[in-house]
């Protein structure tokens, strides 16, 4: 009997102990969804929706996008859960709700599970099981590919895990078509290969950071140089990728104006990026093409927007 | 087996009890409660307007 009671009071005692009153205000749960990111998932999943102009009612139009902002905060969250400890000792990250001690891990994770089933069962009744799967697809693809397994594991983390912040213009496609099209192909693939020359220019910026962390980025692994080569072989790459829409008849003349000075700039930027390696320039050119690189993308799908949302489209052939 | 005086608890367990919720995290408290209500209320009409809007025009023409 004794050894009983004091199992019990043992257990009560540990339970007691672990379960806090959460410290969390409502502005530290919504800081968990990692707004910013939701904000450029809302933006280029609307894109995604009106290039292929769907016969949709525009209330089941915003209840999508609405389902997959909330997925796409959801990722984030499981993101700052699993990866609390390495924002903990980043400068850039320890001042997030889970590091900063306002919300218990435990909270985190229930509240990116809830939102992530709530969001994607949502989106499948509101409009399709493709859309849906797509949507638990992303969150899947972010939470554990990327957070858990290669994020940690490989200087290709970015690489790879940028996928999962390509996909938004494709769910989107789905929800509000029912299908998978060139269009949102396309913009995953300017998403996709945007991704290494912005996340890269930041991780020469914040080399330290990352090293302390234990996290195998790119400057870290392969060196400066060989980031600052393949920041240059993506941007390459990524221009003219940019100038896809008009030649597939979704990018109008704005765009095509747009896409080629935006590539041409982000072309050179990256060029100084390569030839600039010491000092305080190497330094201010890589963090000007971050910056740019933000810019650039939203310029593009702004236009995207403003073309076809707006009735600015404008052929470019004929 | 513990006293009748201490309840279930000895009196290491009795220390580790929840304190009082400070005023700050009552008022913390009470911002997530509202919070959650608001967002229930939400969802409810959220569920309310996505059917309406599903269901379309067509759901009033029937017989009566």
């Amino acid at each position: 009997m004794s050894m009983v009671s004091n199992s019990l009071t043992d257990t009560s005692t540990e339970r007691l102990a672990t379960t806090g009153v959460s410290q969390g205000d409502v502005s530290d749960f919504f800081a968990l969804l990692k707004p910013r990111v939701m904000f450029l998932v809302v933006f280029t999943a609307l894109v995604g929706m009106v290039v292929v102009h769907p016969d949709i009612h525009p209330v089941v139009a915003f209840a999508a996008l609405l389902m997959i902002a909330i997925g796409g905060g959801a990722s984030g969250c499981l993101n700052m859960w699993w990866d609390a400890d390495i924002d903990a000792v980043m400068t850039r990250t320890r001042k997030r709700p889970i590091p900063a001690g306002k919300i218990q891990p435990g909270e985190a994770l229930a509240f990116g599970m809830t939102l992530s089933f709530g969001s994607v069962i949502v989106l499948g009744l509101v409009t399709n099981w493709l859309a849906a799967g797509l949507l638990a697809f992303t969150i899947f693809f972010y939470a554990v590919i990327y957070s858990m397994w290669l994020k940690r594991s490989t200087p290709q983390n970015i690489v790879i895990g940028g996928a999962a912040g390509a996909l938004p213009p494709v769910v989107a496609q789905a929800a509000v078509a029912g299908h998978v099209g060139w269009e949102s192909i396309i913009l995953f693939a300017i998403i996709f290969m945007w991704t290494p020359p912005h996340f890269w220019a930041l991780a020469l910026v914040k080399s330290g950071d990352y090293e302390r962390a234990g996290i195998p980025m790119m400057p870290n692994v392969a060196g400066p140089d060989s980031t600052r080569r393949q920041i240059l072989v993506y941007t390459v790459l990524l221009a003219p990728l940019g100038l896809a829409p008009v030649a597939f008849g979704f990018g109008g003349l704005a765009y095509a104006i747009i896409g080629t000075v935006g590539g041409l700039a982000m072309l050179a930027l990256a060029y100084q990026v390569y030839r600039l390696r010491e000092g305080e320039p190497a330094m201010r050119v890589a963090q000007q093409l971050f910056g740019f690189s933000i810019l650039y993308l939203f310029l593009l799908f702004a236009t995207l927007l403003a073309e076809h949302g707006l009735g600015f489209f404008r052929p470019v052939f004929g | 087996m513990a006293s009748a005086s201490s309840g279930r608890f000895s009196g290491d367990a009795m220390a580790q009890l929840p304190k009082p919720l400070s005023p700050e995290e009552q008022k913390r408290r009470r911002k997530r409660s509202v919070a959650l209500a608001l967002t229930l209320g939400a969802l409810v009409l959220f569920f309310y307007v996505v059917t309406i809007a599903k269901m379309g025009v067509a759901v009033l023409q029937r017989p009566l």
